[in-house]
């Protein structure tokens, strides 16, 4: 069977928010600049307007800390960095992704070794 | 890409988006659209084909868009749904004992008067089911129509409060007719009907609000 990109879509739209948080804990970026973060980083099912409604999520719930900054000669840009809370939800959310991928691994290799 | 920021600012304007917000979102939305032109992406591939569903996510997401009351619509949508149905009822009621129907279908109104009485709860039951979906079914397609954002739950919500509001509009229909004595005359049957009409709306709308405060006025969606 050949390579599925809406199923690894539908699996990164569940982890896409943690990824999100990762990489705004990089450094300060506006909402594309993200987005290229992400694909430089091989999540390429990324579109560019998928992560506004999740930077807009955690502004509402108070992840992030926003400021204003001028680009070259183009109107200004919305800079995100992570709050305090942003990096206890990125830790929280690191940990529960992990457990889940080991736990995920485990069912797959079981699956594997059954098969040879 | 003026054309993408001008469809976003519409969607958010529809959506209840405080002018102030939606000035805010248009600049950001500006601002990222000249970083993503800058390595040749395009307005149309920025928001994934569909500005107005980009937007949509970006406003729920951040908790802004308001839904809007709809009462009135929803009450209106809700009542020319339950016309065939009302409609086929009020025959049932009026026209199976009319004295035309009587000439027309001797036999058959023989048997109504008669044996056949359990048949016209059967066909009172019909206009009612009838009444009922078609009002349900109003209200969704006025809110689908009106992109609202609480559809399934105001929908939840009137399919089972809506049977309480129709015996309410029917029980003072009835009560009416026993005040006139049940009389056929055309003013007693539009006042019943316009009562029966006027509580069934009120429910629809009282079910709508009801959903609408449940909401909270705002929807948050994840992801």
């Amino acid at each position: 069977m050949g390579a599925e990109p809406n199923r690894r879509s539908q699996i990164l739209r569940g982890v896409l928010d943690v990824c999100v948080l990762a990489v705004i804990a990089d450094g300060p970026a506006y909402g594309y600049e993200m987005t290229k973060r992400l694909v430089e980083r091989g999540l390429s099912p990324v579109s560019e307007g998928s992560i506004y409604p999740i930077l807009g999520r955690f502004e509402a719930q108070g992840l992030v800390e926003t400021y204003r900054e001028g680009s070259n000669g183009g109107p200004p840009r919305k800079y995100y960095s992570l709050s305090a809370s942003g990096r206890d939800a990125l830790a929280a959310w690191s940990g529960e992704w992990r457990h889940v991928r080991t736990a995920v691994d485990a069912v797959l290799s079981n699956q594997t070794e059954v098969r040879s | 890409m003026n054309d993408a920021v001008e469809t976003c600012r519409k969607t958010w304007k529809r959506l209840g988006v405080a002018r102030e917000v939606r000035e805010e979102m248009s600049a950001d939305l500006e601002a990222e659209l000249v970083a993503a032109a800058q390595d040749g992406v395009s307005p149309a591939d920025f928001v994934s084909g569909d500005a107005a569903a980009f937007a949509t996510e970006w406003a729920l997401g951040r908790g802004v868009a308001r839904t809007r009351p709809r009462v009135i619509g929803s009450a209106i949508a809700a009542v020319a749904g339950a016309i065939p149905g009302t409609g086929f009822a009020l025959f049932v009621a009026y026209g199976l004992s009319s004295d035309a129907f009587a000439e027309m279908f001797p036999r058959l109104t023989a048997y109504l008067g008669s044996s056949g009485a359990w048949a016209l709860l059967v066909l009172y039951a019909v206009g009612a089911a009838f009444a009922y979906a078609g009002a349900v079914a109003g209200v969704g397609a006025y809110l689908r129509w009106r992109e609202d954002t609480v559809v399934a739950p105001t929908l939840q919500l009137l399919i089972v409060a809506l049977p309480f509001g129709t015996a309410a509009a029917i029980g003072s229909a009835i009560a009416l007719a026993w005040t006139q004595e049940f009389s056929t005359g055309g003013v007693v049957v539009i006042s019943e009907v316009v009562v029966g009409g006027a509580i069934f709306a009120a429910a629809v709308g009282l079910g709508r609000a009801a959903a609408v405060s449940r909401s909270g006025g705002t929807r948050a969606t994840a992801g």
